[in-house]
């Protein structure tokens, strides 16, 4: 028993299991031969991923390589997850990995919006005649430029409490603005021109990134009203009362911090004031359309610069029943330009 | 030897010249073409068709009292392919026959045409239906067929045109010359239709006239037009330029005829030149036309006080942003814009949408019942009480039947036109 024991007895050396690595250290000792870039510079029975500052083994890691090696690059685990299996690693090949950054959700949409700015703000008013009716058409109007500041708020209180859901994006608008005095000092102010427009919004972001756009849908009432001043002028004051119905779009330049804005509202106008009384024209059917375009910069996180532009131009028709029809009045269009520069608040 | 199959229904826009006599013989045709199987016998032979019934129904406030506002119409279209080496026959029709507005019947053979193809060489000899247009709704480019405008108001349909086409193959797209001896009047709208806007007062139009090359008023139903087409890819742009010198059809002007106190719609020769352009970037496509249109002057001697047509430009551009939602389905918005360069009454009258803004939204729910969804409004932005507000559906039923839905309001040249269509087709 005791030679058997004896014969039997092993010297100390790596426990079972360790067959694996001392091929792989020779196999590893046979490749550095060869000139490739990729020799092994990781222990061979450590094939999980070293980052190159803290290496997982207790070994002693031979001094950094010159070309770059396992270590400056993690290698992908084993699939089977066993230390035991042999892979390109244990032979100093370097399986090409792609590193992907996990997709980064858009961040959700601002619930407020408040900004405040001054516009510059015109009107222009003209007749139309029937064909050939040139002379017979009165006079139209044109105010000049005003200094109009106003104020836009925009809320999207389920925009942080419904994040994800389908009405995240619905909110509330609402904008004023009003003309204080004609923009050239000395000038006398013709008339005074205010807008208030009140909404509900919709806004759908699209995509996962910050930098893809965000559409949105408006329905809500808009009132534009227009005070002659100058008593000389013989034109009707309007105040048209619209039935709003818009669109809109936010387009990221590159980076969420500048985006280029377009919207357009089309107005259905039920009210017009003096000037679309029957008794004034006649029976008159009227509509508007309102574009805009904005350029947004946020120069902080929620803090930002509008520079805006906007034309809105309403379309009338007379039927020509009214105490001040004329073949040279048979239609209008009544047009109002205004450039703004606003600062406001996203959070 | 390749399995002949059955082929989608026709699409796109077909029409004729009204012709009630051969209307119903042409319709019998149709049908009997289509009790033939879908799968013929001939090993290149492919054919299809289909047929459906379209019912339209209008509001009846504002119109005439002699208006139609009811129509129902059995619809027919046949198409039939035959390719035998080098050749190429290729023939497509359509009928309409109304049961309630007779106005409506209607024939036309789009496409009835043999193809010679010689390695990078086509040529092409017969009656064809081209497809110019890049953008959603308005077509500058897309001149070169006549229209049957008793249809689609937004789109109306193409009527086949006899033509001879050469075309070259080289790089990433192709030249093609094009010879049109004859021309090819559209199907106008007769007075009694609500889609015809018409001044009160015309109670019908008269016949055709066309205005020369050197100005001469004409009857003649001959006249030497052609045109040229380069079309190129380059990297991910689209783009196309076109020459044609024709009989416009899309811009008459109106002659009064004092020997028969008619109205004659009058079309003048014009020649013009066009650039196409579709570009994608990443999501967004960008779409181009524009074009230059010179038009012959009238002769000042004629005999008929003949309105010339103005010289102009136009340009149509579009934008259109796509995404994949969350269940699947491609969802787009469109925007598009038209303007025309003249003074403004000049260019109301060259046409209704000549400063004119799109915006659409477009839902194909991508699943096998093929759900599409288009909804559009189209305003001027000189006149915005002129508008077009459209809703469009279409799905299948089964895998041979289909069924479309149209509900439509607009406002033009003082008239309000608001109108529903149904459709449901049965494709072989």
């Amino acid at each position: 028993m005791s030679s058997r024991t004896g014969r039997g007895a092993r010297e100390p050396g790596p426990p079972r299991g360790g067959a694996a690595p001392l091929i792989a250290r020779l196999l590893a000792v046979a490749v550095t031969a060869l000139p490739s870039a990729a020799r092994a510079e990781q222990p061979p029975a450590a094939p999980t991923p070293q980052p190159p500052a803290a290496p997982a083994s207790d070994q002693a890691q031979p001094a950094p390589p010159a070309t770059p090696g396992p270590g400056d690059k993690p290698t992908p685990a084993p699939a089977g997850g066993e230390g035991d299996e042999l892979t390109d690693a244990d032979f100093g090949v370097v399986a090409p990995t792609v590193s992907v950054a996990p997709p980064r959700g858009r961040e959700s949409l601002d619930w407020i919006d408040l900004a405040v700015g001054l516009a510059l703000s015109s009107r222009k008013f003209d007749f139309e005649s029937a064909p050939g009716m040139d002379a017979a058409r009165p006079r139209g109007f044109r105010s000049g430029w005003s200094w109009r500041p106003g104020a836009t708020l925009e809320l999207r209180p389920l925009a942080r409490r419904m994040r994800g859901s389908a009405i995240e994006g619905l909110g509330m608008l609402a904008e004023y603005g009003r003309t204080l005095g004609r923009a050239s000092a000395g000038e006398p102010d013709l008339a005074r021109e205010s807008r208030l427009h009140v909404a509900l919004v919709y806004r759908f972001a699209v995509g996962t990134s910050d930098v893809q756009p965000v559409f949105g849908a408006s329905a809500g009432y808009l009132r534009q009203q227009v005070h002659i001043l100058d008593t000389s002028i013989a034109l009707p004051d309007v105040a048209y009362d619209a039935l709003a119905l818009g669109a809109d779009v936010r387009i990221p330049i590159g980076t969420r911090r500048v985006a280029l804005c377009a919207l357009a509202h089309y107005l259905v106008v039920g009210d017009g004031g003096e000037l679309l009384r029957p008794e004034t024209y006649g029976d008159s059917s009227t509509a508007g359309l309102e574009l805009g375009l904005s350029l947004e910069v946020r120069a902080l996180s929620s803090v930002f610069v509008r520079l805006a532009g906007s034309y809105t131009r309403y379309s009338i028709e007379f039927n020509g029943t009214g105490m001040l029809s004329n073949p040279g009045a048979v239609g209008a269009t009544d047009q109002y330009t205004s450039g703004t520069v606003s600062a406001g608040l996203a959070l | 030897m390749p399995e002949s199959r059955p082929l989608a229904p026709a699409r796109g826009l077909r029409g004729a010249r009204r012709s009630r006599a051969r209307v119903a013989p042409a319709c019998f045709l149709f049908a009997a073409g289509l009790l033939l199987p879908g799968r013929t016998g001939a090993a290149d032979t492919l054919s299809g068709g289909s047929v459906s019934v379209e019912s339209r129904v209008f509001d009846p406030d504002g119109a005439p009292d002699d208006a139609e506002n009811i129509g129902l119409a059995l619809t027919t279209k046949l198409e039939i392919k035959h390719r035998a080496r080098a050749w190429r026959l290729g023939l497509r029709g359509f009928a309409r026959l109304d049961a309630l507005d007779e106005t409506r019947n209607f024939f036309d053979l789009e496409e009835a045409n043999v193809t010679y193809t010689l390695g990078p060489v086509s040529l092409v000899i017969g009656s064809q239906v081209l497809n110019w247009s890049t953008t959603e709704a308005f077509h500058p480019s897309d001149v070169m067929n006549s229209r049957n405008l008793d249809s689609d108001l937004a789109n109306p349909e193409k009527l086949g045109e006899p033509m001879v086409e050469m075309q070259v193959r080289f790089l990433q797209g192709s030249l093609s010359a094009y010879y049109m001896p004859v021309r090819i009047a559209p199907n106008v709208l007769p007075a009694s239709s609500r889609l015809s806007f018409l001044p009160p007062g015309v109670v019908e139009l008269g016949d055709a006239l066309w205005i020369d090359r050197d100005g001469t008023p004409s009857d003649g139903l001959f006249a030497h037009q052609g045109a040229v087409r380069l079309a190129q890819t380059v990297g991910s742009a689209d783009i196309a330029l076109h020459v044609v010198d024709h009989s416009d059809r899309t811009q008459p002007t109106f002659t009064p005829d004092l020997e028969t106190g008619e109205l004659r719609p009058t079309y003048h020769t014009v020649t013009q030149a066009g650039l196409n352009y579709v570009e994608v970037f990443g999501g967004l496509l960008f779409k181009l036309e524009a074009v230059m249109r010179t038009f012959r002057a009238p002769d000042p001697t004629a005999s008929l006080l003949i309105t010339p047509q103005r010289n102009h430009e136009a340009v149509a551009a579009g934008l259109e942003y796509s995404w994949t939602t969350a269940v699947g389905a491609q969802a787009t918005v469109i925007l598009e814009g038209q303007a025309v360069n003249q003074s403004e009454a000049i260019r109301a009258q060259l046409d209704p949408f000549q400063r004119d803004v799109l915006v659409g939204y477009r839902h194909f729910f991508n699943d096998v019942m093929g759900r599409d969804l288009l909804v559009f409004f189209i305003t001027d932005v000189e006149r915005p009480n002129e508008y077009v507000a459209s809703a469009q559906y279409s799905q299948r039923l089964t895998d041979q039947w289909s069924v479309g839905a149209l509900v439509r309001s607009l406002h033009l040249f003082g008239r309000d036109v608001n109108q529903v269509d149904l459709t449901l087709t049965r494709s072989y």
